[in-house]
């Protein structure tokens, strides 16, 4: 017999009480058929009943140690009920048929619908054929084919050893390595009755420097998704490497000074500039919330003209892909933005029903706990003609940021994000090396000041957290010039 | 609610499947309803039945496997018992947790486990709708400048928490906490869109009174409503009580001892009784005070949650522990600890103590009412920060609204550069505090 932890995690679940056959699919249909049909029979318009199975695995080390190994098990279900331009959403870890029916009337009771006899007969709803986008890809066999905790441990040690040996002034570094499984069914009263399995993998070091008064932190990670053997196969030196680059230059670098600056924004995690300052704003959530200023502008210049911007799902082992997304729904490209004019939105199936625009295979969520809402996936502004080399020698003076950090967007369109490793541009040359900047604005100013970028587009994984909680995402662009923005930083 | 019968029968019987080991339980069980009202004036409700239980097994060599799962189930349990023995071997093995004992743990705080076990009935979901839907619609009309409460929820949360473990040591603490938050946006003519609001919490419906979170909401709102630019450059700042503890728990490793054992904090072992603020500052961790809603009895290991000095009169004078760090820093557990695969500590509900008034500098500063995006502005191992706030310029007394200003520094040259804290405490989210006088600051304003 495999050892739990080295191959088959999901073993454990044998035991779990509502799992019926161990997975989710066909013999769930009856009762999901039924429960939907006593919705509907109920008064509810629409109704939808998600079902998540989760497993991960954590393994972390401190200073070359293993410091935990971290697995943990979830089951769970999500009910959402609309009738008229009222929706509830219920969840619960209950998924035996009473704990089911439990939240089904629930939903029910908030949206004043008075909860029917549940027949024991009949398929209220027909549900369609199960898709089962699981077995198209033989994803079934992921979980027991991902590395075990002594696998990913030898790993992660052996980064340990290295960021020990090549950044200078180490004060103490951590390594870890994750792994989430998760494998869900969505079944809707319209008919959709979906399967698909996940699996989202990441590798991540960071460490703290120390010499004298300076002190620098950094981090780097790679990601994946739907790629079983990643964390065993996936090349950790460049991520030492950038690492003890990064810390050579950062240790002793001076905060950066505030003000006005024009700004090259290298690619990959520069992505987030778009993601935070304008792929919000493009969620239906955000037209519902009346928080966007683009919500009246499909067709309309919102952008620079060198800008086109996509949202989309299909990428290959990109983090933010999804063969279908939490509604059932097929993964799909959505070009958000093409020329600098606006072209469509990122919608989930309540934006839809309520604003009209078509879905887009958005509708997204972190587990059974949230209801779906619009939420990007790879967003990412397409490259330009010209190279990163061209866009900093346009600028006579400005700001080259090669690494971000995390960002966010307010109520009112103003966003703000971290840098984490920058450097002053002088006479169209990189200088010295800042520490400490913020970049502020609103989405629609900057969006207009985004004015070249370059043909070097690179994507990076990263997280969003936002109304239906933190789920995984890809950021990316060209390396990009901003023509002026405001850094904050010392003053 | 939990029976502790049922929880010690559930121990014995795994015990019995599997002999020879010790083990602990912890976690809860949760039960919620929320409201929120759409800009449509429709409802958005949602409710969920969620359990949470850290399980911690160790093997007869002492070695420990922790598991995470959403079940009190028996044979679910006894699953995870066996993938925490195969996982014992794999971790680490140095500086483990023992099983706690009942003698080690200490007497849960009295009057507040009185406090704490009268919960509230819930109120019915209609009753929270209506009470929601009122609020915002008096804060749509406070001034006419308001466009829209486009954030905005009522909540009210049962909570079973229990720990219990293989050798005796059992509690359990049930609670109720009612919150809400408001947060508006609005546009005065000619100027840019601003949102601001406000929240509240109590432990029973009837007590939240939403009058008083509309009133602040709105009056922090209207008096965003006008702003102006003003130079970047250095400043005096004043912090309110919020945004002062927003800031001060960013640097949460500051007061954690497993962070400086990780040599993962701004401190060190030698930093105890070492002057690390200016000496108006005093701050405790006190979680029973009478604005904290719902205390904690005991923390993850079962350790009665009691009252911690942190840094009086700007020397450190104490650290969060759980069981291991005490034991490598030769004290007692704080009753600090947050279980999982590797223990953390954290803070309850800070207590920044008063002083003797903010004085002149009042009259001429930067007010900083709300630091934002923590998260992405904060390097708590660098120890600084740059980060963009709503807040005000106090010019000759005379206040006024700042768009697109952002405030930075260093931690440490902060909290050693306080030069007045005010008389008068305010009640936050993280704990109560003072607004607190800084002499200097960065301060980026846009434009």
């Amino acid at each position: 017999m495999r050892p739990l932890l080295e191959r088959d995690f999901d073993s454990s679940f044998a035991s779990v009480r509502a799992a019926q056959d161990g997975s989710f699919g066909e013999s769930w249909r009856p009762l999901l058929s039924l429960l939907l049909g006593h919705a509907r029979r109920s008064g509810a318009d629409f109704s939808e009943i998600f079902l998540e199975k989760r497993n991960t695995l954590r393994v972390s080390t401190e200073n070359g140690k293993v410091t935990s190994v971290a697995p943990s098990f979830s089951l769970g279900a999500g009910v959402r009920c609309f009738k008229g331009s009222q929706d509830v959403y219920v969840s619960t870890n209950d998924l035996s048929r009473e704990g089911l029916r439990w939240a089904v009337d629930q939903a029910l009771g908030m949206l004043g619908c008075s909860s029917r006899m549940l027949s024991s007969i009949g398929r209220d709803v027909q549900l369609e054929p199960l898709r089962d986008f699981a077995v198209l890809k033989r994803k079934d066999e992921w979980l027991a084919a991902c590395a075990g905790v002594g696998a990913l441990s030898e790993r992660l040690l052996a980064m340990s050893s290295s960021l020990n040996k090549n950044v200078a002034h180490l004060q103490s570094d951590q390594t870890s390595a994750f792994r989430d499984w998760q494998e869900v069914l969505v079944a809707a009263s319209d008919g959709v009755f979906a399967r698909d399995i996940r699996l989202h993998q990441l590798a991540r070091a960071g460490v703290n420097c120390v010499d004298g008064t300076h002190r620098t932190s950094l981090h780097e990670q790679r990601a994946s998704t739907g790629q079983p053997r990643f964390l065993e196969e996936v090349d950790l030196n460049p991520i030492v490497d950038e690492i003890a680059a990064s810390a050579k230059v950062m240790l002793r670098a001076d905060y950066v000074s505030a003000g006005q600056y024009p700004l090259v924004m290298a690619n990959r995690f520069g992505g987030v500039i778009f993601h935070e300052a304008c792929g919000h704003l493009l969620e239906t959530t955000q037209i519902e919330r009346k928080t966007t200023p683009f919500a009246d502008s499909l067709g309309k210049q919102i952008a620079h003209e060198s800008l086109t911007a996509w949202d989309e799902g299909v990428t290959e082992g990109a983090f933010g892909s999804t063969d279908m997304d939490d509604e059932g729904m097929p993964a799909q490209s959505t070009l958000l933005i093409e020329n600098g004019i606006l072209r469509n939105f990122i919608v989930d199936r309540a934006g839809s029903m309520r604003f009209g625009h078509p879905r887009s295979g958005s509708g997204r969520r972190q587990n059974f706990a949230f209801a779906p809402a619009s939420r990007m996936r790879n967003t990412f502004i397409a490259p330009g003609k010209f190279t990163p080399e061209e866009l900093i020698a346009s600028c006579e003076t400005g700001l080259y940021c090669k690494k971000m950090g995390g960002g966010s967007v307010g109520a009112t369109g103003e966003f703000n994000f971290a840098v984490g490793e920058a450097y002053l541009i002088e006479k169209g040359k990189l200088t010295k090396p800042v520490k400490g900047a913020t970049l502020i604005g609103t989405a629609v100013d900057i969006m207009k000041k985004i004015s070249a970028c370059a043909n070097d587009i690179e994507l990076a994984p990263g997280f969003c957290g936002s109304v239906s909680g933190t789920i995984y995402t890809t950021v990316g662009q060209p390396h990009l010039k901003v023509d002026n923005i405001t850094v904050g930083g010392r003053a | 609610m939990l029976h502790t019968d049922e929880i010690k029968t559930l121990l014995s019987k795994i015990q019995s499947a599997r002999p020879g080991i010790e083990l602990d339980l912890s976690g809860s069980s949760v039960a919620d309803q929320t409201v929120k009202v759409k800009e449509s004036n429709t409802l958005d409700q949602s409710a969920s039945q969620r359990t949470g239980v850290t399980l911690r097994v160790w093997n007869s060599d002492k070695r420990i496997g922790v598991v995470q799962l959403t079940s009190l189930d028996f044979n679910e349990l006894l699953a995870a018992v066996d993938v925490a023995l195969e996982a014992a071997p794999l971790g680490p093995s140095e500086d483990l947790p023992r099983l706690p004992l009942a003698a080690d743990a200490g007497d849960v705080n009295s009057s507040a486990s009185a406090r704490s076990g009268a919960t509230a009935q819930p109120a019915s979901i209609e009753k929270m709708a209506e009470k929601l839907k009122t609020a915002v619609e008096q804060l749509k009309k406070f001034h006419p400048d308001i466009q829209g409460v486009p954030y905005n929820a009522l909540t009210q949360r049962a909570v079973e928490r229990f720990y219990a473990n293989t050798r005796g040591l059992m509690r359990t603490q049930a609670s109720s906490v009612v919150s809400t938050y408001l947060y508006a946006v609005g546009q005065a003519q000619g100027k840019s869109s601003r949102a601001a609001g406000h929240w509240g919490e109590e432990d029973a419906f009837e007590k939240l009174k939403m009058d008083d979170v509309v009133q602040v909401a709105g009056e922090t709102l209207v008096a965003h409503l006008h702003p102006i630019k003003i130079p970047s450059g250095q400043y005096p700042v004043i912090f309110s009580g919020q945004a002062f503890l927003d800031l001060l728990g960013a640097f949460g490793n500051l007061f954690s001892a497993q962070n400086i054992l990780d040599k993962q904090s701004l401190h060190t072992r030698e930093s105890l009784g070492q002057t690390m603020a200016s000496e108006l500052l005093s701050l405790s961790d006190d979680p029973f005070h009478e604005w904290s809603v719902a205390p904690a009895l005991f923390d993850g290991e079962g350790t009665a949650v009691r009252k911690t000095a942190l840094v009086e009169k700007g020397v450190l004078k104490g650290l969060w522990h759980h069981s291991v760090t005490a034991r490598s820093f030769g004290t007692q557990s704080t009753g600090h600890a947050r279980v999982g695969a590797k223990m953390t500590v954290g803070s309850w509900f800070y207590n920044v103590a008063a002083g003797n008034g903010l004085g002149s500098i009042a009259e001429n500063c930067i007010w900083v009412d709300d630091v934002e995006a923590l998260h992405a502005g904060v390097n708590a191992l660098q120890g600084s920060f740059s980060l963009p706030f709503k807040g005000f310029r106090i010019e000759n007394g005379k206040k006024s609204s700042l768009e697109g200003v952002t405030v930075a520094g260093d931690i440490l040259t902060l909290l050693k550069s306080i030069v007045a804290i005010d008389k008068k405490q305010e009640r936050t989210s993280a704990g109560v505090c003072p607004p607190v006088a800084v002499s200097s600051l960065s301060i980026t304003c846009e434009g």
